[in-house]
């Protein structure tokens, strides 16, 4: 073999050492080998002198392994598939996404349903002194009874709605908590990768 | 002979042969080559990790046209040389005594 091509194969199979340190090693054996030559050697028996490329390779890349200096690489393969299947498993995504918005959209909707009707019952409160007033003078008893009813629709809507405020405070307190905890995730990600 | 030894022989080996002058990668070989077994690869590691260390350091030469890597000691190079030596003075009296005690062993059983 001549030394260009046992350099080449060399530098070929340490792609994964970061570019300094590559460069480095061979340089280090281009001069071993030119040192041989000068030796007396020809240029085959200068290579076949050294050690088989992949032996040379796996030391190098393991010390540089248990070092951490590896550039993390990923398979080629795995790329091209996640970008030639894209349109399958981006629709899918979108599908989930919206699955889980309107799922979230429901559960808000419920719980507002459940405030209106609060709402509601506190306002018959209002309405009952109304009616009381309008039939004070024609029909003071239907009045009375009319106030009845709204002062107890009024007490129903108040005792209701110290747990729907909770369910309103909890549910957005979960919603921020778990923004933050996606964004957390999203930043350490970024972080790794760089 | 066990790795583990030849590891760390091969350092002290390699700063020895540069004690005298500055040296480069192949005569460094040429020079251990007769006491312990050794290769551009083995040799490689070795260079890096006594640079790291500082008991080594590089520069660059011109020869023949182009660049070559000299080697020299450092203070802390010789130093680690001395207590290399020093160590084997213990080694060298356990060797004693597994000899000695492997002696008296063969004179019980005669």
């Amino acid at each position: 073999m001549r030394a260009e091509q046992f350099l080449k194969q060399l530098s070929k199979a340490l792609a994964d050492l970061p570019p300094l340190e590559r460069a480095r090693t061979l340089q280090y054996y281009r001069e071993a080998l030119a040192d041989r030559m000068e030796d007396g050697c020809t240029e085959e028996e200068a290579v076949a002198g050294m050690e088989p490329v992949e032996t040379i390779a796996h030391d190098l890349l393991q010390d540089a392994a248990a070092r951490g200096a590896l550039k993390p690489r990923r398979s080629g393969v795995v790329v091209a598939l996640l970008v030639l299947g894209s349109p399958l498993w981006l629709v899918f995504a979108a599908a989930a996404v919206v699955v889980i918005v309107a799922m979230y959209a429901v559960v808000w909707a419920v719980i507002a349903a459940l405030a209106a009707a609060v709402v509601a019952l506190v306002l018959s409160a209002a309405v009952g002194v109304a009616a009381l007033v309008a039939n004070v003078s024609a029909f003071p008893l239907t009045g009375l009874f009319l106030l009845g009813c709204g002062l107890t629709c009024g007490g129903v809507g108040v005792l209701l709605a110290v747990p729907v405020w909770a369910l309103i405070r909890s549910l957005a307190r979960g919603t921020a908590a778990a923004a933050r905890k996606l964004w957390h995730r999203v930043m350490v990600r970024k972080g790794e990768a760089l | 002979m066990d790795a583990q030894l030849k590891r760390g022989l091969l350092e002290v080996c390699v700063l020895a042969a540069m004690q005298a002058e500055d040296t480069y990668g192949y005569k460094l070989i040429k020079d251990v080559s007769p006491y312990l077994a050794i290769s551009e690869s083995t040799l490689y590691p070795i260079l890096k990790r006594l640079e790291a260390a500082g008991c080594v350091t590089v520069y660059a030469v011109e020869h023949n046209g182009r660049l070559r890597k000299y080697y020299r000691i450092t203070a802390a190079g010789r130093a680690r040389i001395d207590e290399f030596l020093q160590e084997w003075q213990d080694v060298m009296r356990i060797y004693e005594f597994i000899r000695g005690g492997s002696a008296e062993c063969a004179q019980n059983n005669s």
